[in-house]
């Protein structure tokens, strides 16, 4: 295994470790309660087409890298569209990115109300947590990443002991009705989590 | 022109302007500042740097010797003040070949080796007088080694200055410089921080020579180099660098030689002002170089491809680059047998657990999460804390506090009276403040662990950083719970992972993951270790030989028979 061999460079390794937490974090502890919110009893469906939908732009994003090498999504639109075309969408990426942030920013608070500080203000655990988010981001992508590889496997020890302690809590009666609050929403929930959450 | 004057943008625009220019592009002339062990492909992002900001280094003045002895004799005596300055002698010495000036200052020179190896030498001198050289004279003294030759003022003041001899023949545009100075000291002594149980009981003294005598007593290579270098303006120094030619990174002792030629101060009193100035993140509250005042640990760090800096009038080493783990260690692991090396190591990393939250834990569970103690136990503290009218937070600060003034009392208080020290502290920690109603029993408890966990760190840097952390994270778990721990240990590591030590990332080699990982926390055994650390890049790689107990039953005599024939061993031409 490699791990950082250049200053300013992040590998394969810490930029798999930082991707893996994230998703970690979001599918164990933000997802499960928006995914029962918008399919009810299906919310277990809707990763799975949302999985499959997302196979068209992956496919998209895999054909734009081959063609235009190693530059980011804006440097291709502006190449394909013009300087406007690139700004506009980088303000979009940029507000998207924001609207993602605040989600889960809200989400996890509320998480953390919900099973820690019933008594705490959701105020006061959203302003911590964006103050250690602003060090975090001020130290860089490359610290960001050391610290994903120190903290990551003792998040995942830690869930997989606590979800095989929990597992016989587990019962598959639960699931029914099988199609939560029927076909369409569950469809529709599939592509709204497509488009915002993948 | 009203046209130009437009198109002029204001101050502020412009500050504007290169603000967000130094936010998103590399500036190429800083970017070279940085420094890292690892080949880099393109520089660092470096922010909000300018390159006009380097300073050119003052060309430095040269004045000729005066060649008589009067006007010379003049100069000293203005220089250094010799009416007021009894210290300073300035001799003139008759001899039938000519007239010799010596100046030296005589608390720091041999009045012994300064008869026996130079003024009668001198005064027995046969040789040529109207062309005499340099070398002439210097051959004549016994201390030949110790001479050098001066044909400048300032090279002669700086000499004088050092406490070397200064040495004129009249009518000569040289001089000489002889090296007999008496240093003081004390004895080498057992280490006074670093103690082990077993192992060698020296330790540094603050004379550099005879720390070098420590250090070359157990270096046998003629690639270990101690190269002098400027301790301030106003120090007399030296600075010594030390590694070893061909094992040491080259790119290690530049960088290190780079950052201590940097330095520009008066006079650098201890190696902790020399760590402060050529540290990479100087306002980090972790330390990342290495202070020890263990020859045998100097010596090992040096082996391992790490660089060790000695200065005149310091009794310790400063060693880089080290990683986190180094200040876990202590050499005694080393020589114990392997489980107890292991068993102390990972007792060391319990007690850094322990020592940075216990406290905070405890605070925030006693606050925000009671249910997760047991219930009886629950009851118990609940009922004691009943008694106390403070929140657990003040109670866990006021015997922080406590603690501290302890600590700080004992080191200063004369030796006499230091059990004192302890008396008081014990009665009021222990005793009073519980019958008072102050804390409750079990915060005793809690802190006794934490600052006994504290204390057991080898390295003394580090246990002051933990102090430290340990009441943010104690404010974190009174405000937040458990919530707050987590934010504040996420910080830590977040911050600790940035940090690095001369270059080499400080938590190597878990972040980034290197190849060939060694637990830096378990002990190996020291019959397997062949290979020194790769976080120091060392130019050779290997410490010793593949195969270390071929006598043992468990080796293979095949690889005993291809040990003897292979090149390069020493044991190869000897009969088995």
């Amino acid at each position: 295994m490699t791990g950082v061999k250049r200053q300013g460079h992040v590998g394969w390794l810490p930029v798999s470790i930082v991707l893996g937490s994230f998703t970690h974090v979001k599918m164990f502890m933000t997802s499960p309660r928006s995914l029962a919110q918008d399919a009810g009893t299906a919310g277990w469906i809707v990763p799975l087409l949302s999985a499959f939908a997302m196979v068209i732009p992956f496919w998209a994003l895999e054909r734009l890298i081959r063609d235009h090498g190693r530059r980011s999504l804006l440097e291709i639109a502006g190449t394909l569209w013009g300087t406007p075309v690139r700004r506009l969408l980088g303000i979009l990426y940029a507000g998207i990115f924001l609207l993602l942030y605040a989600l889960y920013l809200r989400h996890f608070g509320e998480l953390v109300v919900a099973t820690l500080l019933p008594q705490t203000p959701l105020f006061t655990v959203i302003t911590a947590m964006i103050l250690l988010n602003l060090y975090l981001a001020y130290e860089g992508l490359e610290s960001l990443s050391r610290t994903n590889m120190i903290i990551f496997p003792f998040v995942f020890l830690i869930s997989i002991v606590a979800f095989t302690a929990a597992a016989s809590t587990g019962e598959i009666y639960r699931l029914a009705p099988w199609l939560g609050y029927g076909l369409w929403e569950t469809a529709s929930a599939g592509l709204v989590y497509t488009t915002l959450h993948s | 022109m009203k046209k130009n004057n437009a198109k002029k943008s204001h101050p502020f625009t412009g500050k504007v302007k290169t603000f967000l220019n130094d936010l998103v592009t590399v500036n190429r002339s800083a970017g070279g500042k940085g420094f890292s062990l690892s080949p880099s492909s393109r520089p660092p992002l470096r922010r909000h740097l300018s390159s006009n900001l380097h300073q050119k280094p003052m060309p430095e003045k040269e004045t000729p010797l005066p060649p008589a002895t009067t006007e010379l004799q003049q100069w000293l005596k203005r220089t250094f003040h010799v009416r007021r300055n009894p210290d300073f002698v300035l001799r003139t010495l008759h001899t039938h070949w000519g007239t010799v000036t010596l100046a030296f200052y005589s608390s720091v020179t041999n009045s012994l080796q300064m008869q026996e190896s130079l003024i009668v030498p001198l005064l027995q001198y046969a040789g040529s007088v109207a062309a005499m050289t340099p070398q002439q004279l210097i051959d004549t003294l016994p201390c030949s080694h110790l001479t050098k030759t001066v044909f400048t003022v300032e090279t002669a003041l700086d000499n004088i200055v050092q406490g070397t001899t200064f040495l004129h023949v009249d009518g000569m545009a040289w001089a000489l410089a002889v090296d007999l100075r008496d240093q003081e000291s004390r004895s080498i002594e057992a280490p006074q921080t670093e103690t082990v149980v077993p192992g060698p009981f020296d330790s540094f003294v603050e004379v550099a020579q005879k720390n070098l005598n420590l250090l070359r007593m157990r270096l046998a290579v003629p690639g270990f180099i101690a190269e002098p270098l400027p301790a301030g303006r106003r120090g007399r120094g030296p600075l010594y660098l030390l590694y070893i030619d061909g094992l040491t990174n080259p790119k290690l002792v530049r960088e290190m030689r780079r950052r201590l030629r940097s330095l520009d101060v008066d006079v650098l009193l201890s190696l902790g002002v020399v760590e402060q100035f050529i540290q990479d993140r100087p306002y980090s509250i972790f330390s990342q170089v290495l202070l020890t005042e263990r020859p045998d640990r100097t010596t090992a760090y040096l082996l391992e491809g790490s660089v060790a800096v000695l200065l005149e009038g310091s009794p310790l080493a400063l060693i880089a680059p080290i990683t986190f783990w180094s200040l876990l260690q202590s050499p005694e692991d080393i020589y114990h047998r392997w489980p107890i090396g292991v068993f102390a190591r990972l007792l060391r990393l319990s007690a850094l657990v322990i020592s940075l939250f216990l406290p905070g834990l405890y605070v925030a569970v006693v606050t925000f999460h009671p249910e997760m103690i047991p219930t009886e136990l629950m009851l118990f503290i609940a009922g004691e804390r009943e008694r106390v009218p403070f929140p657990s937070f003040m109670a866990v600060l006021f015997l922080e506090l406590a603690f501290e003034y302890v600590r700080e009392s004992a080191l200063r208080i004369p030796k006499a009276i230091s059990t004192t020290i302890g008396i008081v502290g014990a009665i009021i920690i222990g005793q009073a403040v519980v019958q008072a109603g102050i804390v409750s029993p079990e915060i005793i408890i809690i802190m006794s662990i934490t600052i006994l966990a504290g204390y057991s760190m080898p390295q003394y840097m580090l246990a002051n950083s933990i102090r430290i952390i340990r009441i943010f994270i104690l404010l974190l778990g009174s405000v937040l719970g458990f919530y707050g721990v987590l934010l504040g240990l996420v910080a830590l590591i977040h911050h600790s992972v940035s940090l690095r030590s001369l270059g080499v990332p400080f938590f190597a080699p878990f972040a980034p993951l290197q190849k060939h990982l060694t637990i830096p926390v378990s002990r190996p055994f020291p019959f397997v270790t062949e290979a020194r650390p790769l976080y120091t890049h060392p130019l050779d790689p290997v410490k010793s030989g593949k195969i270390t107990r071929p006598w043992d039953k468990t080796t293979l005599l095949e690889a005993v028979a291809l040990r003897r024939t292979a090149p390069g061993n020493p044991q190869k031409d000897k009969p088995s």
